[in-house]
């Protein structure tokens, strides 16, 4: 039902069981369009359907949307979807936990749950799910929208969807321009002075604006398969589906599970990283640059600069730098959260300490999973913090006996910190972007993070002001 | 189907899917119907219950006496063999059902279900037995 067929007493009813103080605040936006009703996590009281006695109004309501959020220990996740599954057999139910050793999304969308996320690892994607539910459930009232890239943009061309960009200090979308108009040279001027490098296209638009994008794509190059931002979306989602079945560590896999996930990632890297048009080189690193770390965007980001580097520089396998790229950090699951979180520069001794295990933890993780990867894959995921003058960690090789894949995968480990936006900090142009990168490597006052003339190779890819 | 006096036992360490489960039968119309935490408390009432049970719906992964365990005993008892026994699995437990059916199982369902689903499995059971219930 539409929210216009439904009355000013019946809006959305969005049920959250059990979702910390910060987590609710977190997601607080998408709870405007939604009258919220939280109740603690007591698995009972959904069973015995006393929700009733749980609601502000105290009256019974039936959600429309619920989210569920850590369990006490006493009970699984996986019971907790089947109980809330069959308690609300049809409505839409996410899971959200902090608890990366019982987070397993496709066993716990099996059990019931529409979707799992991590928190806060995928708490935009968490936003974006919830903001595309309540999409359906408004009928398109409330909008759902998707990053596209700016360089999928032709001006002169008509564009069959609308426009809207993205406000970072008000945290709105707010619309910029009408489908089914041409996009003009004013229109791309309007952008650069606002600093925006990336548009947003409503989730129920986005298969005209691929068919849009892939046009002029082949008009630059007939072989092109898809535009740069299905490119990106396809490579994200994708990432996402196989990575997040790697992080829970008590699943046992067989030898043909973990080169099946080998393969998938493989397949992924191939299809979405590595097929594309030479000329869209830069274009795919400027486009990656300025975002907000969001859901898988660092693991992605890291192996989409460290594969295109090592193409454009015909340096190192690209194909197990990405590889690399998207598994390195994946020991950080064992290592506290608020530690990870934490900017390098703040940790306290012990905390440095702690962080520094995730990469043994990745490798062990790895292992784990008998994921089957080639000896350059697993040497540069085992040296990427490793620095040329031997400062670095674990075992403080120097440069002689670092790998090329390593050294990429650093710099593009660096280049993904450098370049992305952080809440609160102003939106960079490119070529301010690549300016603080630079610094970041090469204007230290202590040791070089990297090989500086390999750091100055990757800024030569970039045209002057980089566009 | 199962004549609505049937006793049903439904058995489950989780208080809220043994109550959601016992919702469930009480909407299909079964007026007695009975629960156990687990696969020993469980046996207790089979064993000791002056109305014998007629169906049970039974959690395959319980601690003291798993579903499949309990199932066993039943099978073994000639007093009870013949009880009809629904196993509830859970989507990581379905490729055991194999071991399952070898014990004897009836039928099984994994959760979660819905009313209708619970309806299609207890037919089947009722029809596979000819139409009468075995207690």
């Amino acid at each position: 039902m539409a929210i216009a067929e439904r009355n000013a007493s019946s809006a959305i009813q969005l049920l959250t069981v059990g979702l910390s103080k910060e987590q609710l605040t977190g997601l607080a936006q998408a709870f405007e369009y939604c009258k919220a009703t939280h109740i603690p996590m007591d698995i009972n009281l959904l069973g015995s359907g006393a929700i009733a006695s749980a609601t502000e109004a105290g009256s019974n309501v039936k959600p429309d949307l619920i989210v569920v959020g850590d369990p006490p220990n006493q009970l699984s996740l996986d019971e907790i979807a089947q109980t809330v599954r069959m308690t609300w057999p049809g409505v839409t139910i996410f899971s959200v936990t902090r608890k990366r050793s019982i987070y397993f999304r496709k066993r716990l969308v099996k059990n019931g749950f529409n979707d799992a996320f991590l928190y806060p690892l995928e708490a935009g994607a968490l936003r974006r799910a919830i903001y595309v539910a309540l999409n359906k459930l408004t009928g398109g009232v409330v909008k759902a929208y998707r990053a596209v890239r700016v360089a999928d943009l032709r001006v002169g061309s008509t564009l069959p969807c609308k426009l809207a960009i993205y406000l970072p200090v008000n945290d709105k979308y707010v619309h910029f321009m009408n489908g089914d108009v041409e996009f003009t040279a004013a229109h791309v001027d309007k952008l650069k002075a606002h600093r925006i490098q990336t548009v947003y296209v409503e989730i129920d638009e986005l298969a005209s604006f691929y068919a849009y994008a892939l046009t002029g794509a082949k008009q630059r190059d007939s072989a092109a398969k898809m535009s740069m931002s299905e490119r990106r979306h396809r490579f994200e989602d994708a990432a996402r589906e196989v990575l997040g079945g790697l992080f829970r560590a008590e699943i046992k896999l067989q030898l043909e599970d973990g080169q099946k996930i080998v393969d998938e990632l493989f397949s992924i890297i191939k299809t979405y990283l590595l097929d594309f048009p030479s000329y869209e080189l830069p274009q795919l690193i400027l486009g990656a640059m300025g975002q907000p770390a969001d859901s898988y965007t660092h693991p992605v980001n890291v192996a989409t600069y460290g594969a295109l580097f090592a193409m454009a520089l015909e340096i190192g396998n690209p194909v197990d730098v990405a590889m690399a790229g998207l598994l390195h950090d994946l020991g950080e699951v064992d290592v506290a959260e608020e530690v990870v979180l934490k900017p390098v520069e703040t940790r306290n001794e012990e905390e440095t300490v702690l962080y520094q295990k995730h990469v043994q933890a990745t490798l062990d993780l790895l292992q784990e999973h008998k994921l089957t990867l080639t000896g350059p894959v697993v040497k540069a995921i085992y040296q990427h913090h490793e620095e040329p003058e031997g400062g670095g960690y674990p075992t403080g090789t120097i440069k002689a006996g670092l790998s090329k894949e390593a050294q990429l995968l650093t710099i593009a480990d660096r280049f993904d910190y450098a370049t992305r936006w952080v809440p609160g900090q102003p939106v960079l142009f490119a070529d301010e972007l690549l300016d603080k990168f630079r610094k970041d490597m090469l204007e230290r006052k202590s040791h070089m993070p990297a090989d500086p003339e390999l750091v100055k190779k990757i800024l030569g890819l970039f045209p002057k002001g980089g566009t | 189907m199962f004549d609505k006096s049937t006793r049903v036992l439904v058995v489950d360490d989780m208080a809220t899917m043994r109550k959601l489960v016992m919702k469930v039968c009480a909407d299909l119309g079964f007026t007695d119907v009975q629960e156990a935490a687990d696969g020993e408390k469980a046996w207790s009432i089979i064993n000791n219950d002056p109305k014998p049970i007629g169906l049970v719906i039974s959690d395959w992964n319980m601690p003291h006496l798993t579903g499949l365990d309990l199932l066993k005993r039943v099978r073994a008892d000639k007093r009870y063999a013949g009880t009809p026994f629904l196993l509830v699995t859970a989507e990581a437990e379905s490729s055991q059902v194999t071991d399952a059916v070898k014990a004897g199982v009836d039928n099984y369902i994994v959760k979660p279900f819905t009313a209708a689903t619970l309806t299609e499995k207890l037919e089947a059971i009722h029809k596979k037995r000819g139409g009468a219930a075995a207690a």
